[in-house]
């Protein structure tokens, strides 16, 4: 790659966000210029981020993608035209009312629309499991039932279909049994790895905030706090004063 | 959410009575008030940091606060128990002053070991109450409670957990309502009946 006359282009590089006095290295976390880069802040940098994350899922969510993304199985009742590349199998003619096939839940909404479709609830959802989750939410293995529980449980329960009422009803009453459960394993045990892994991923947030703020708690209580540290920016301002009264000099 | 070592920080600022073993006849301005003068064998009130500082320079002796015995504790701890609700504390800090006070000036306070038990105990009481009602808040799917009495560093210990269980509720309530609303209008409505508040008050 080297060598006299040769002309090599390494890379782009990235010239945004502040660096203090001109010092330090550009960070990632200088291209959101809202948040603060204080040096000695990249620990907590995590706890805040966490602190304001929303529970709520939006358009960019990554978790409110791949709740959209899982499959129902479904069929169609109307011949629906132009859409023979969902299924190899089918593509010979096109989507007709007996065949059953599995679509994700984007796909299925946008049919719903044209009322040329019906499905059936997953099984996460179907009428024997919310006997299971009403019976005794707090055995289930969520994580393996379905990933997205909650989020895909409230998708699906927005679309028409004549179980939504129940499947809402569920929902809401299985996170609230499942919550105590929750709190305790993130506040009492020490290793909970497969407590962790039998939660949905709405729940795992949940479990690892409290989880986070106990084992601060106990550190306090075992260790203390600590010496006080002094604030990178003031270390910074002497070494500017310093500088600058050379400069008077 | 709070780290541990900054409600320590507030907690510093409490006031508590050494006796100094040197003299210093001009007051001492602080930001926090001005303390003085100082009188070797003469107790004084001060805040906390200061009297761990002088401690730590072995210039004084720390006063034990008033609640800080065995006996104080323990009737605490009977309240505690009989009454359903919070009782008022002597101070916010409890948890925090005990373990300061420990680490620093342990020969200075008497009975250490039981002290240390029984304000852990009394913790242990609280935070097990909070607990609870925390879990029958979000059981019940109640909109509203005021829990009076409760200390930092205990509100801190569901602070990370608890907006955020509320908030994931309220989401999926949200969505009851609005499809509940789509049949007799479309409009979009702005505030949700079920827009839950909570108080929590000192």
């Amino acid at each position: 790659m080297v060598g006299p006359g040769l002309v090599v282009q390494i890379n782009e590089s990235l010239f945004q966000g502040k660096r203090k006095y001109n010092r330090g290295r550009l960070r990632l976390g200088d291209r959101k210029p809202e948040e603060r880069s204080d040096e000695n802040e990249e620990n907590s940098d995590e706890d805040e981020i966490n602190m304001y994350r929303n529970i709520k899922p939006h358009y960019f969510s990554i978790d409110a993608i791949m709740a959209a993304q899982e499959k129902i199985q479904c069929s169609f009742i109307k011949k629906v035209e132009h859409v023979d590349f969902l299924d190899s199998i089918y593509s010979d003619k096109d989507e007709e009312s007996d065949p059953k096939i599995e679509l994700p839940l984007w796909m299925v909404k946008v049919f719903l629309v044209g009322k040329s479709i019906q499905f059936d609830m997953p099984k996460a959802y179907n009428e024997i499991y919310r006997g299971v989750l009403t019976a005794d939410a707090n055995v289930v293995d969520l994580f393996k039932l379905c990933k997205h529980f909650y989020l895909f449980g409230k998708f699906l329960s927005q679309l028409e279909h004549r179980e939504a009422y129940e499947v809402r009803r569920t929902l809401i009453q299985t996170f609230i049994d499942r919550f105590k459960q929750t709190m305790d394993w993130a506040q009492n045990i020490d290793d909970n790895q497969p407590c962790f892994n039998r939660l949905d991923c709405l729940e795992r947030l949940i479990f690892n905030d409290a989880r986070v703020a106990q084992q601060h708690l106990n550190i306090y209580l075992t260790e203390g706090s600590g010496q006080m540290e002094i604030a990178a920016m003031i270390l910074n301002y002497r070494k500017r004063k310093i500088h600058e009264s050379r400069v008077l000099e | 959410m709070m780290h541990p070592a900054e409600i320590e920080f507030l907690a510093e600022n409490e006031i508590i009575q050494i006796v100094p073993t040197f003299n210093h006849a001009s007051h001492v301005h602080l930001i926090c008030g001005s303390y003085g003068p100082f009188r070797a064998g003469l107790p004084l009130n001060v805040p906390i940091w200061v009297a761990l500082n002088l401690r730590q320079k072995k210039t004084c002796r720390i006063l034990a606060p008033d609640w800080m015995t065995v006996d104080k504790l323990q009737e605490r701890l009977e309240e505690e128990k009989a009454s359903k609700f919070f009782t008022q504390l002597p101070t916010n800090y409890y948890l925090e002053i005990t373990q300061m006070l420990l680490t620093v000036a342990s020969e200075d306070i008497p009975q250490g070991n039981d002290i240390k038990t029984a304000v852990k105990d009394l913790w242990d009481l609280r935070i097990a109450k909070l607990r609870s009602s925390v879990d029958l808040f979000v059981k019940e799917g109640r909109v509203q409670a005021s829990l009076n009495h409760l200390t930092p560093m205990e509100i801190n210990s569901v602070r990370p957990v608890f907006p955020d269980t509320l908030d994931a509720l309220m989401t999926l309530h949200e969505h009851i309502n609005s499809s509940d609303d789509r049949e007799d209008s479309s409009q979009s409505s702005g505030a949700t009946p079920s827009s839950t508040s909570f108080s929590l008050s000192l």
